[in-house]
């Protein structure tokens, strides 16, 4: 047990030292903070993405099922209302948000394997920077007129993340069919009918 | 397009704090430190020793969070997510609650200290949101991505989320006790095993199975027709009647349909504010209410719902740190990891398990939850001392 916690304390000292080199590389403290923020905010972007790219892979195939399900379910109340079917379209439709609300907290975890590592960025952050505060020049609804170390990482985390998501076509591991997304329309074994495709066929496409 | 609005929203929020005027002074008293200087000292129950080591939220003498505990009991709240569904949020509130043993530290403070009992009592219903909301928000921003949302509903339950989200935090932040608190999420939980049994009794099973054997019967319909037959639609799209402060009446592909439009705002209102106040995500109690309000067919619904639960966990997260509610992120990274771990060995074990046993062992669990919350909160007694003495 003793030594667990030997390695554990020394994998937590070399993760520190080597999360704060960056925010060291810059001699302006506060350029330095910014820096180290954004290099911060790529690694949670980095090591959360692949983590949701491994966890998509495992449950790729019961996800699929239950996606499948989903679909079939939507088809055939698109097919009901196509054919002015009212009570049918309401069974259908009511059977497929059932169907739909269980893909959707089973893809749930492939949010959580996406964000992990935001709550222990913010959490080292605090043991570095709880100190830090920054006053708003502008006021903004809903945050208080003082903000602290998350105020910053959260918002470029985002940018981060929106960044990423622009690159990944072009990025290896992250373009394929596994990539960490609930899959479009189009993508599936029994395709979805999507109300564009109604409206492009003027019916039910063949 | 919402990729933009989220560009937008995400850079002026990046501006704002990047203007900054570092003059002001470094030390933001916070409301819990004054809380911790102003309890009595002291090793007994209810007072602040100020020796003894930092535990949960940096109060001396705190709870240490056991992360391994954390860690197991969020593989069992992944599992319940990746094969039962919703269940998963109340027991992750069920977790911040009891198992890490916040609950029963918070308690010893409601005579002594009351703020510091509060403070717990946010921080809990907070780290639930953030348990839930994270990970929904991913899931939410690629349906936005396909379109799959109908503005004027989700404007309609967006106003009613925001206004739930944002006057719960600021009504209730730091005056609820967490007695109150749990007493509350057990009438929560009693309810919704009190829906999951009436799904199972003859009556309500018989309205389910009415709508799987209509669906089948069309399905069935269906194949004898030759599949993709092409079917004349006179009228395409959702089409307006009918738009009114008492009525919104609208053809869908020529079927009409109507609802009021007071209904999502109010739904949308009273939604948020129960997911706020007891610190769940709220999206299971959306999508059945739109489903059945509006007629809206699945493939907008659960879009439409997902930026309004969005919306409305920013609200209500925003306005609980606004009121300097705070949260420990260790925790909450370890519950996360451990919600990935158990939604990945759901789906290899639920083969094994029917899902009418699934259903049966959850409704006796949430109604020994919801009773022994409901007999924590109200009377003050454990469920088991109230019954065995």
């Amino acid at each position: 047990m003793q030594e667990i916690h030997e390695i554990l304390g020394s994998i937590h000292l070399w993760l520190d030292a080597f999360l704060i080199s960056a925010f060291r590389l810059l001699s302006n403290p506060v350029s330095g903070f910014f820096f180290g923020t954004f290099i911060l905010t790529v690694w949670c972007t980095l090591v959360g993405e692949l983590t949701s790219l491994g966890v998509g892979r495992m449950n790729r195939k019961y996800i699929k099922k239950l996606e499948q399900e989903s679909i079939r379910l939507h088809n055939l109340s698109v097919k009901a209302i196509i054919h002015k079917d009212k009570e049918s379209y309401r069974a259908c439709n009511k059977m497929a948000n059932e169907a739909w609300g269980k893909y959707f907290f089973a893809t749930i975890s492939q949010g959580a394997a996406s964000v992990w590592p935001v709550p222990f960025a913010l959490a080292w952050m605090h043991t570095r920077f709880a100190a830090v505060e920054f006053e708003l020049a502008y006021p903004i609804p809903l945050l208080p007129d003082v903000v602290g170390y998350s105020a910053v990482f959260i918002p470029m985390y985002i940018l981060v993340r929106i960044c990423f998501a622009k690159l990944k076509p072009w990025l290896p591991f992250f373009h394929g069919d596994d990539a960490p997304k609930l899959r479009r329309p189009g993508q599936e074994e029994e395709k979805m009918i999507t109300w564009a495709d109604v409206d492009k066929h003027k019916g039910l496409p063949g | 397009m919402h990729g933009k609005t989220f560009l937008i929203a995400a850079l002026l929020l990046t501006f704002g704090t990047i203007m900054i005027a570092s003059e002001s002074g470094w030390a933001q008293v916070s409301n819990l430190q004054e809380a911790i200087d102003a309890a009595p000292r002291g090793t007994e129950r209810g007072e602040i020793d100020p020796a003894a080591p930092l535990g949960y939220l940096g109060i001396p003498g705190g709870p240490q969070i056991n992360l391994i505990l954390a860690f197991i009991w969020a593989i069992w709240v992944g599992w319940i997510f990746s094969t039962v569904g919703a269940f998963g949020g109340i027991m992750a509130g069920v977790g911040h609650i009891t198992v890490y043993g916040l609950g029963n530290y918070a308690g010893t403070f409601r005579q002594t200290a009351p703020t510091i009992n509060r403070a717990v009592t946010d921080s809990i219903r907070v780290s639930n949101q953030f348990m839930v909301g994270t990970s929904a928000l991913i899931s939410s921003i690629n349906y936005y991505k396909m379109g799959r949302l109908v503005l004027p509903v989700a404007a309609a339950l967006a106003i009613g989320s925001i206004a739930g989200s944002y006057l719960i935090p600021l009504l209730t932040a730091g005056k609820v006790s967490f007695r109150d608190y749990v007493g509350y999420f057990g009438i929560f939980v009693l309810f919704l095993g009190c829906y999951m049994l009436y799904e199972t009794t003859p009556r309500g099973a018989a309205g389910k199975k009415k709508a799987k054997q209509a669906a089948d019967a069309f399905e069935s319909t269906m194949k004898k027709k030759r599949s993709g037959e092409k079917v004349d639609t006179s009228e395409l799209g959702v089409k307006m009647t009918k738009f009114s402060l008492g009525k919104i009446a609208f053809t869908f592909y020529g079927v009409e349909f109507s609802f009021n439009p007071l209904f999502p705002v109010l739904g949308g209102f009273v939604i948020a504010a129960i997911a706020a106040f007891l610190g769940v995500g709220g999206g299971f109690m959306l999508v059945p209410f739109l489903t059945s309000v509006t007629g809206l067919p699945m493939y907008l619904s659960a879009g439409t719902s997902a930026l309004a639960v969005l919306i409305g966990m920013i609200t209500s997260i925003l306005s609980y740190l606004q009121q300097g509610v705070l949260v420990h992120w260790p925790l909450i990274g370890t519950q996360l990891v451990g919600i990935v771990v158990g939604s990945m060995v759901g789906p290899y074990t639920s083969q094994y398990i029917p899902d009418k046993w699934l259903k049966r062992v959850f409704i006796v669990l949430a109604f020994y939850v919801g009773l022994d919350f409901m007999a924590r909160g109200f009377l003050g007694k454990n469920i088991m001392t109230m019954f065995f003495g």
